[in-house]
């Protein structure tokens, strides 16, 4: 009876280490398939994101370390999941773990990068409905111009239709104001 | 030596069931505390993703000109996902203990 209900806990390092890597698992499949549906989209000429594939190719690798490792716990032999502790299970923990960091770590980055992003377009719709109070320098002008010649990414286009369209408000009150 | 098909002693007949329900309820709550360790790790990546790198709680990542793409699906899905493999897994193996009286 005793062994009985500790065998449970036993298993507890594996059963944590196959529900970490679902966890871990399935926002990278859920990814995997954004991403993928996101390239179609842009071949169909919806270019309205950014497919990063550096992001896709770690997930795709991580699926694949995943995959097999949470078919191999499911399958192996039941005397060998009996073993609380084996360096197979140290590695295949540690790799998840890193795989999920470096992820939230990515997570991080682009969202910070978006965020910036968003500051960007509230502050050009704002010099939109003040460009007739604005006084710009012709440097100031043509670095702006120059921001419209070498578009980064697709994520770009709002920004970059929204500086023309201050330019073009810009020049016009302007104009009007010289003449 | 003892015949297979002799019929247990009262007492062992009794405390079968809950011999047997001692054990599922054993596995299952092994099966929860894993689930809800993590549940309880993943809010609090969660949590601290998303105050260091915007200060409240939303996280917008990819974001685009018809689309945006907020990171706490990321996190929905892990939940989703975990409580899609307790339902299968977990509830699987606790109901195979049920059935045979412990899992081997």
């Amino acid at each position: 009876m005793m062994s009985a209900i500790a065998r449970p806990w036993l298993r507890l390092p594996h059963l944590l280490a196959i529900y970490f890597a679902i966890a871990v698992g399935a926002p990278c499949a859920f990814f995997i398939i954004y991403e993928l549906v996101a390239l179609l989209r842009s071949f169909e000429g919806f270019q309205d994101h950014f497919v990063s594939p550096v992001a896709l190719l770690a997930c795709v690798v991580i699926a694949f370390l995943i995959v097999p490792y949470i078919y191999g716990q499911l399958t192996q032999k039941k005397d060998k999941q009996e073993t609380f502790y084996s360096p197979e299970l140290a590695t295949e923990l540690t790799g998840s773990l890193i795989a999920s960091l470096s992820f939230g770590l990515y997570l991080r980055e682009q969202s910070t990068y978006a965020q910036m992003h968003e500051q960007m377009l509230k502050q050009m719709r704002f010099m939109i409905e003040n460009a007739e109070h604005l006084s710009l320098s012709d440097e100031h002008l043509k670095n702006l111009q120059a921001l419209l010649e070498h578009p980064r990414s697709d994520a770009d286009l709002e920004y970059r239709a929204l500086l023309t369209r201050f330019l073009e408000k810009y020049q016009e009150t302007h104009l009007d104001d010289q003449s | 030596m003892t015949n297979p098909k002799e019929p247990l002693p009262l007492w062992a007949q009794l405390g079968g069931p809950w011999r047997r329900t001692a054990l599922t309820l054993n596995e299952l709550a092994a099966h929860l505390t894993v689930i809800f360790g993590l549940l309880g790790a993943i809010k609090l990546g969660q949590w601290v993703l998303f105050f260091s790198a915007s200060g409240s709680g939303e996280l917008i990542f990819f974001k685009g000109s018809q689309f945006q793409f907020n990171a706490q699906w990321f996190f929905d899905a892990a939940d989703l996902a975990l409580l899609v493999a307790l339902l299968f897994l977990g509830v699987g193996l606790t109901i195979w203990t049920a059935v045979k009286g412990e899992h081997k």
